[in-house]
């Protein structure tokens, strides 16, 4: 007797557990400030309510470019329906069709209007879709940071996402210093083409890669009382290892950066560490 | 445990080892350099001057403003000695021993990690070569 009410509670849980995945509806969630719903399928419908950003919507099928919503119920409890384009929301969870029997099982909601495409001009589409979001792109915008450990160093420049995890992108590092121990001031350039990778978790990004590129360098020094320079061209090569708090749209970055700056006087080169504070926005 | 914190911890192993991994005194750059270095916490710096008759001098300033008294080193000769474990800036220049004038001037920077060697070549690019 125990153990069948131990086997019912069980198939209970299970079965109760398959409804409740089954249930799980697909949504979309509104990306623009003001998003027309409409009640049919075309831009010259009827405008049913305006959905603010952020919304979520559950999804009954999608034809074409429009997705058929739910909106909620009417004083009756039936339920309302609408429609929305697709270049206004963005997916949340499973594309696939969702069985709409099990969602809906009775009074039969009133059913949708057939669905058309759109016409081809879609004068209201404010956003054009793309695969990925520049929020999505972890390695993405520009960047200013303040360097230490060998000796000072100042870094802008920008990233440019390619996909979610990576990116290419330019990184200028002058640095001027005066050693009056020895007369001897420096001004140099470091210029370099950084592809990076990057990993999010919670509301950190954890990037590395590396970099390449010129080094000039412009030396003025005097010795009794005469005055020298000499200007250089060398290669530099960097590693990149970095921690992004992402703060809304700009995110605190903290980077160490191995840097080999490859002098032809020098053997074997030797890396300068660099330890770095900065934002990108 | 989620793909994308299985992905997290997968990039962070991958990038701080590749960190790790640059940067490094090898052992082999130990090898080459001198062994006793190591209790003294110095490494050693040759020095090589390629004029074949103009004598360089080479002084070196430590990160931080120590700087050392320059050191004369013959036409196509080379010194070799000791330096404290850090990041340096180093200039040199050949002064003609007729006149006194100062011909020429070079510079560089250079790290000196315990136990290592580095090879400075001076490279003067004008007449006195």
């Amino acid at each position: 007797m125990r153990k069948s009410r131990k086997f019912f509670f069980l198939a209970s849980l299970f079965f109760f557990s398959l409804l409740c995945f089954a249930q799980t509806a697909f949504q979309v969630k509104v990306i623009i400030d003001s998003a027309n719903i409409r009640s049919k399928p075309e831009l010259d419908a009827e405008i049913l309510d305006i959905a603010a950003k952020g919304t979520l919507f559950e999804v009954i099928e999608k034809a074409g470019s429009w997705y058929t919503i739910k909106m909620g119920e009417d004083q009756a409890g039936k339920a309302v329906y609408g429609y929305i384009h697709e270049s206004m929301v963005d997916p949340i969870g499973r594309i696939e069709p969702q069985p709409r029997a099990v969602r809906e099982p009775e009074p039969a909601p009133q059913p949708p209007p057939p669905v058309q495409e759109p016409p081809p001009p879609p004068q209201e589409v404010r956003e054009t879709p793309i695969e990925v979001r520049s929020q999505d792109k972890l390695i993405s915008g520009s960047f200013i940071k303040y360097g230490f450990g060998d000796h000072w160093l100042a870094s802008f420049g920008f990233d440019l996402g390619i996909g979610r995890h990576f990116g290419i992108g330019l990184e200028l590092q002058p640095f001027y210093s005066n050693y009056p121990e020895i007369d001897l001031s420096v001004l140099q350039l470091d210029v370099f083409v950084n592809a990076k990778l990057g990993f999010k978790l919670w509301f950190f990004t954890l990037y590395g890669g590396g970099g390449i590129g010129p080094d000039f360098t412009y030396a003025d020094t005097e010795i009794e009382g005469q005055s020298f320079s000499k200007f250089k061209t060398m290669l530099a090569y960097h590693g990149i290892l970095g921690l992004a708090v992402n703060i809304g749209r700009i995110a605190v970055v903290f980077e160490f950066q191995p840097i080999m700056i490859s002098d032809p006087s020098l053997d074997p080169d030797t890396w300068g560490r660099f330890f770095f504070i900065g934002l990108r926005f | 445990m989620r793909p994308k914190h299985v992905r997290f911890i997968l990039g962070t192993a991958i990038l701080v080892s590749a960190l790790l991994f640059m940067g490094q005194t090898t052992e082999d750059d130990i090898a080459k350099g001198c062994l006793e270095c190591a209790t003294e916490r110095v490494g050693l710096v040759d020095v090589y001057n390629p004029a074949p008759l103009i004598p360089a001098h080479i002084v070196f300033v430590r990160q931080g403003g120590v700087s050392y008294e320059p050191i004369k080193i013959d036409g196509l000769g080379y010194r070799s000695f000791y330096m404290p474990k850090g990041y340096y800036t180093w200039k040199a220049y050949w002064v003609d021993p007729n006149t006194l004038e100062v011909l020429e001037v070079d510079w560089g920077r250079v790290r000196i990690a315990v136990g290592s060697r580095a090879v400075i070549q001076l490279k003067p690019t004008g007449g006195i070569m």
